[in-house]
Protein backbone atom coordinates (compact mmCIF):
# COMPACT_ATOMS: atom_id res chain seq x y z
CA UNK A 1 0.00 0.00 0.00
CA UNK A 2 1.16 3.45 -0.85
CA UNK A 3 2.26 5.53 2.22
CA UNK A 4 0.05 9.12 1.69
CA UNK A 5 1.72 11.85 3.67
CA UNK A 6 4.39 14.90 3.65
CA UNK A 7 8.00 13.17 2.97
CA UNK A 8 9.79 12.52 6.45
CA UNK A 9 12.41 15.33 5.74
CA UNK A 10 9.44 17.97 5.08
CA UNK A 11 8.07 17.23 8.51
CA UNK A 12 11.61 16.74 10.53
CA UNK A 13 12.15 20.34 8.69
CA UNK A 14 8.69 21.81 9.98
CA UNK A 15 9.39 20.03 13.51
CA UNK A 16 12.67 21.59 14.13
CA UNK A 17 11.12 25.00 12.85
CA UNK A 18 8.34 24.92 15.44
CA UNK A 19 8.49 25.97 18.90
CA UNK A 20 8.45 22.99 21.50
CA UNK A 21 4.54 23.53 22.33
CA UNK A 22 2.92 23.79 18.66
CA UNK A 23 5.46 20.56 17.53
CA UNK A 24 2.66 18.37 17.72
CA UNK A 25 -0.53 20.03 17.24
CA UNK A 26 0.78 22.30 14.03
CA UNK A 27 2.51 18.87 12.19
CA UNK A 28 -0.80 17.24 12.79
CA UNK A 29 -2.90 19.61 11.19
CA UNK A 30 -1.07 20.04 8.21
CA UNK A 31 -0.69 16.43 8.05
CA UNK A 32 -4.73 16.32 7.80
CA UNK A 33 -4.88 19.14 4.89
CA UNK A 34 -1.74 17.09 3.20
CA UNK A 35 -4.15 13.78 2.87
CA UNK A 36 -7.55 14.95 3.38
CA UNK A 37 -7.75 17.98 1.14
CA UNK A 38 -4.42 18.38 -0.87
CA UNK A 39 -3.68 15.47 -2.37
CA UNK A 40 -6.72 14.18 -3.95
CA UNK A 41 -6.85 17.82 -5.41
CA UNK A 42 -3.82 18.47 -6.59
CA UNK A 43 -1.54 15.68 -6.92
CA UNK A 44 2.03 14.26 -5.17
CA UNK A 45 3.93 16.97 -6.56
CA UNK A 46 1.95 20.23 -6.17
CA UNK A 47 1.15 18.73 -3.01
CA UNK A 48 4.61 18.49 -1.59
CA UNK A 49 5.36 21.38 -2.60
CA UNK A 50 2.43 23.06 -0.99
CA UNK A 51 3.82 21.56 2.15
CA UNK A 52 7.31 22.59 1.65
CA UNK A 53 5.61 26.28 0.93
CA UNK A 54 3.63 25.80 4.42
CA UNK A 55 6.76 24.53 5.98
CA UNK A 56 8.93 27.76 5.05
CA UNK A 57 6.65 29.91 6.57
CA UNK A 58 7.60 29.24 9.91
CA UNK A 59 10.80 30.18 9.01
CA UNK A 60 10.46 33.96 9.85
CA UNK A 61 9.20 32.90 13.18
CA UNK A 62 12.12 30.97 13.92
CA UNK A 63 14.51 33.61 12.98
CA UNK A 64 12.51 35.97 14.99
CA UNK A 65 12.69 34.07 18.63
CA UNK A 66 16.71 32.87 18.08
CA UNK A 67 17.51 36.73 17.56
CA UNK A 68 15.67 37.83 21.56
CA UNK A 69 18.87 35.35 22.82
CA UNK A 70 21.67 37.25 21.39
CA UNK A 71 19.81 40.28 22.84
CA UNK A 72 19.70 38.83 25.94
CA UNK A 73 23.37 37.82 25.88
CA UNK A 74 24.61 41.19 24.77
CA UNK A 75 22.52 42.94 27.86
CA UNK A 76 23.67 40.84 30.52
CA UNK A 77 27.59 41.43 28.71
CA UNK A 78 27.14 44.64 28.58
CA UNK A 79 25.69 44.77 32.04
CA UNK A 80 28.69 43.22 33.17
CA UNK A 81 30.91 45.81 31.11
CA UNK A 82 29.25 48.31 32.91
CA UNK A 83 30.33 47.23 36.35
CA UNK A 84 33.67 46.52 35.80
CA UNK A 85 33.93 49.53 34.17
CA UNK A 86 32.44 51.41 37.46
CA UNK A 87 34.61 49.56 39.33
CA UNK A 88 38.29 50.15 37.89
CA UNK A 89 37.24 54.28 37.42
CA UNK A 90 36.63 54.10 40.99
CA UNK A 91 39.61 51.91 42.02
CA UNK A 92 41.74 54.40 39.84
CA UNK A 93 40.76 57.39 40.13
CA UNK A 94 41.91 59.04 37.03
CA UNK A 95 41.18 62.63 36.26
CA UNK A 96 37.07 62.86 35.52
CA UNK A 97 36.60 59.72 36.75
CA UNK A 98 33.35 60.48 38.31
CA UNK A 99 31.90 61.42 34.76
CA UNK A 100 33.36 57.93 33.53
CA UNK A 101 31.66 56.11 36.22
CA UNK A 102 27.98 58.05 35.38
CA UNK A 103 28.68 56.32 31.81
CA UNK A 104 29.64 52.92 33.31
CA UNK A 105 26.52 53.24 35.44
CA UNK A 106 24.75 54.74 31.71
CA UNK A 107 25.95 51.44 30.57
CA UNK A 108 24.70 49.10 33.29
CA UNK A 109 21.23 50.86 33.82
CA UNK A 110 19.88 50.28 29.73
CA UNK A 111 21.33 46.86 30.06
CA UNK A 112 18.59 46.59 33.14
CA UNK A 113 16.19 48.36 30.87
CA UNK A 114 16.16 46.53 28.24
CA UNK A 115 16.02 43.28 30.00
CA UNK A 116 12.96 44.70 31.68
CA UNK A 117 11.17 45.88 28.73
CA UNK A 118 11.23 42.23 27.26
CA UNK A 119 10.11 40.88 30.79
CA UNK A 120 7.44 43.42 30.83
CA UNK A 121 6.22 42.83 27.83
CA UNK A 122 2.94 45.40 28.25
CA UNK A 123 4.56 47.92 29.64
CA UNK A 124 5.02 51.12 27.22
CA UNK A 125 6.95 53.34 29.77
CA UNK A 126 9.68 50.75 29.42
CA UNK A 127 9.82 50.55 26.05
CA UNK A 128 10.05 54.09 25.37
CA UNK A 129 12.58 54.62 28.07
CA UNK A 130 14.65 51.49 26.52
CA UNK A 131 14.68 53.63 23.34
CA UNK A 132 15.42 56.85 24.56
CA UNK A 133 18.71 54.77 25.74
CA UNK A 134 19.53 53.19 22.79
CA UNK A 135 19.89 56.59 20.70
CA UNK A 136 22.21 57.56 23.98
CA UNK A 137 23.93 54.20 23.36
CA UNK A 138 24.33 54.84 19.57
CA UNK A 139 25.93 58.22 20.67
CA UNK A 140 27.97 56.85 23.08
CA UNK A 141 29.47 53.65 21.04
CA UNK A 142 29.92 55.77 17.70
CA UNK A 143 32.21 58.51 19.88
CA UNK A 144 33.70 55.86 21.52
CA UNK A 145 34.49 53.66 18.70
CA UNK A 146 35.84 57.26 16.53
CA UNK A 147 38.05 57.75 19.81
CA UNK A 148 39.56 54.50 19.64
CA UNK A 149 40.76 54.50 15.63
CA UNK A 150 41.84 57.91 16.30
CA UNK A 151 44.04 56.50 19.07
CA UNK A 152 48.04 56.29 18.47
CA UNK A 153 47.43 53.31 21.17
CA UNK A 154 44.04 52.44 20.73
CA UNK A 155 42.05 50.25 23.91
CA UNK A 156 40.92 46.97 22.79
CA UNK A 157 37.96 46.65 25.22
CA UNK A 158 37.12 50.19 24.41
CA UNK A 159 36.40 48.83 21.00
CA UNK A 160 34.58 45.53 21.73
CA UNK A 161 32.54 47.45 24.38
CA UNK A 162 31.45 49.86 21.61
CA UNK A 163 31.05 47.23 19.38
CA UNK A 164 28.80 45.23 21.75
CA UNK A 165 26.90 48.67 22.67
CA UNK A 166 26.15 49.27 19.07
CA UNK A 167 24.87 45.89 18.14
CA UNK A 168 22.44 46.24 21.49
CA UNK A 169 20.89 49.26 20.81
CA UNK A 170 20.09 48.03 17.04
CA UNK A 171 18.62 44.86 18.28
CA UNK A 172 17.13 46.45 20.58
CA UNK A 173 15.18 48.90 18.29
CA UNK A 174 14.26 46.21 16.26
CA UNK A 175 12.93 44.09 18.61
CA UNK A 176 11.36 46.75 20.68
CA UNK A 177 9.84 48.01 17.08
CA UNK A 178 8.43 44.47 15.87
CA UNK A 179 6.96 44.37 19.24
CA UNK A 180 4.90 47.96 19.16
CA UNK A 181 3.97 46.53 15.69
CA UNK A 182 2.26 43.39 16.24
CA UNK A 183 1.91 43.87 19.88
CA UNK A 184 4.15 42.23 21.93
CA UNK A 185 7.86 42.14 22.32
CA UNK A 186 9.35 39.05 21.06
CA UNK B 1 -8.06 42.36 33.10
CA UNK B 2 -5.06 42.02 30.74
CA UNK B 3 -6.28 44.48 28.06
CA UNK B 4 -6.34 48.06 28.96
CA UNK B 5 -9.31 49.84 27.97
CA UNK B 6 -10.26 53.84 28.85
CA UNK B 7 -12.88 51.71 30.31
CA UNK B 8 -11.22 50.12 32.79
CA UNK B 9 -9.63 52.76 34.31
CA UNK B 10 -10.68 54.54 37.47
CA UNK B 11 -12.30 57.68 36.14
CA UNK B 12 -10.01 59.93 38.07
CA UNK B 13 -7.28 58.68 35.78
CA UNK B 14 -9.63 58.41 32.17
CA UNK B 15 -8.94 61.76 30.91
CA UNK B 16 -5.13 60.87 31.26
CA UNK B 17 -5.11 57.88 29.47
CA UNK B 18 -3.58 57.64 26.00
CA UNK B 19 -4.13 55.17 23.53
CA UNK B 20 -0.96 52.54 23.78
CA UNK B 21 -0.73 51.50 19.42
CA UNK B 22 1.16 48.49 20.34
CA UNK B 23 -2.99 46.82 21.73
CA UNK B 24 -4.43 48.04 18.83
CA UNK B 25 -5.93 45.21 16.82
CA UNK B 26 -4.40 44.74 13.00
CA UNK B 27 -6.54 43.72 10.64
CA UNK B 28 -5.13 40.19 10.29
CA UNK B 29 -5.67 39.84 14.08
CA UNK B 30 -9.41 40.43 13.93
CA UNK B 31 -9.94 38.32 11.10
CA UNK B 32 -8.46 35.30 12.70
CA UNK B 33 -10.31 36.73 15.98
CA UNK B 34 -13.20 36.33 13.95
CA UNK B 35 -12.45 33.48 12.10
CA UNK B 36 -12.25 31.74 16.07
CA UNK B 37 -15.27 33.63 17.07
CA UNK B 38 -17.55 32.06 14.04
CA UNK B 39 -15.99 28.27 14.32
CA UNK B 40 -17.33 28.62 18.16
CA UNK B 41 -16.49 24.81 19.58
CA UNK B 42 -14.36 23.73 16.33
CA UNK B 43 -12.02 26.14 15.87
CA UNK B 44 -8.40 24.41 16.05
CA UNK B 45 -5.79 25.47 13.22
CA UNK B 46 -6.38 24.08 10.48
CA UNK B 47 -10.45 25.23 10.32
CA UNK B 48 -9.40 28.37 11.45
CA UNK B 49 -6.73 28.45 8.45
CA UNK B 50 -9.24 27.70 6.11
CA UNK B 51 -11.88 30.40 7.78
CA UNK B 52 -9.18 33.07 6.92
CA UNK B 53 -8.49 31.76 3.46
CA UNK B 54 -12.09 32.16 2.61
CA UNK B 55 -12.12 36.01 4.35
CA UNK B 56 -9.98 36.73 1.71
CA UNK B 57 -12.32 36.83 -1.30
CA UNK B 58 -12.87 32.72 -1.46
CA UNK B 59 -9.38 30.95 -1.07
CA UNK B 60 -6.60 33.33 -1.39
CA UNK B 61 -3.15 31.86 -0.33
CA UNK B 62 -2.54 32.45 3.00
CA UNK B 63 0.58 30.81 5.12
CA UNK B 64 -0.01 28.47 7.51
CA UNK B 65 3.20 30.52 9.43
CA UNK B 66 1.31 33.67 9.31
CA UNK B 67 -1.97 32.27 10.85
CA UNK B 68 -0.48 30.08 13.82
CA UNK B 69 1.97 32.80 14.63
CA UNK B 70 -1.05 35.23 14.72
CA UNK B 71 -2.84 32.77 16.96
CA UNK B 72 -0.18 32.45 19.40
CA UNK B 73 0.64 35.79 19.34
CA UNK B 74 -3.24 36.73 20.44
CA UNK B 75 -2.71 33.89 23.20
CA UNK B 76 -0.19 35.40 24.68
CA UNK B 77 -1.84 38.80 24.23
CA UNK B 78 -4.56 37.41 26.60
CA UNK B 79 -7.21 37.27 23.79
CA UNK B 80 -7.27 33.73 22.86
CA UNK B 81 -7.08 30.63 25.24
CA UNK B 82 -5.91 27.16 23.96
CA UNK B 83 -7.27 23.75 25.05
CA UNK B 84 -5.81 20.29 23.89
CA UNK B 85 -7.66 17.62 22.73
CA UNK B 86 -6.58 13.72 21.80
CA UNK B 87 -5.67 13.02 17.88
CA UNK B 88 -7.46 10.87 15.41
CA UNK B 89 -6.04 8.73 13.22
CA UNK B 90 -6.67 11.18 9.83
CA UNK B 91 -3.92 13.11 11.82
CA UNK B 92 -2.03 10.44 12.58
CA UNK B 93 -3.13 10.47 16.51
CA UNK B 94 -1.51 14.08 16.67
CA UNK B 95 -3.13 15.96 19.29
CA UNK B 96 -5.13 19.01 18.49
CA UNK B 97 -5.07 22.64 20.06
CA UNK B 98 -8.53 23.74 20.28
CA UNK B 99 -8.59 28.27 20.35
CA UNK B 100 -11.60 30.11 22.38
CA UNK B 101 -12.08 33.81 22.57
CA UNK B 102 -11.63 35.06 26.15
CA UNK B 103 -13.93 37.82 27.63
CA UNK B 104 -10.27 40.31 26.61
CA UNK B 105 -10.90 39.00 23.31
CA UNK B 106 -14.21 39.98 22.63
CA UNK B 107 -14.07 43.28 24.42
CA UNK B 108 -11.08 43.71 22.38
CA UNK B 109 -13.15 42.97 18.77
CA UNK B 110 -16.29 45.01 20.05
CA UNK B 111 -13.78 47.98 20.38
CA UNK B 112 -11.97 47.61 17.12
CA UNK B 113 -15.36 47.87 15.39
CA UNK B 114 -16.94 50.45 17.49
CA UNK B 115 -13.62 52.67 16.78
CA UNK B 116 -13.99 51.44 12.86
CA UNK B 117 -17.45 52.32 13.00
CA UNK B 118 -17.29 56.31 14.50
CA UNK B 119 -14.71 56.58 11.68
CA UNK B 120 -16.82 55.32 8.71
CA UNK B 121 -19.97 57.35 10.09
CA UNK B 122 -20.96 60.03 7.71
CA UNK B 123 -18.40 58.87 4.98
CA UNK B 124 -19.43 58.46 1.51
CA UNK B 125 -19.94 54.98 -0.15
CA UNK B 126 -18.55 53.71 -2.38
CA UNK B 127 -15.62 56.17 -1.74
CA UNK B 128 -14.77 58.96 -4.61
CA UNK B 129 -11.33 59.50 -4.80
CA UNK B 130 -10.81 62.86 -7.75
CA UNK B 131 -7.62 61.85 -9.21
Amino acid sequence: MKHIGPPAWMERLLFFLLPGRDRETVVGDLYEEFCDRRASRLGPVRTNLWYLIQTVSFVPRRCRSASFKPLVLLCIFTALCGCWLGAMDFRMRHPGYLGQAGIAAGILLQALLTLSALHFRRSSLLRRLSMLGCVILYWLSGRALIATIRDVNPEGYVFLIAVALLFQASLTLAALRRGHKSGMLV
Amino acid sequence: MFLRTKNNLTPIFRHAYIVDMAELLGTFEQIVLLAVLGLDDDAYGRAVLHDVQQAFHGGRSISAGAVYATLDRLEVKGLLCSRLEKGTPSRGGRVRRFYRLTPAGASALTEARNTLERLWHGKPWPLEVIS
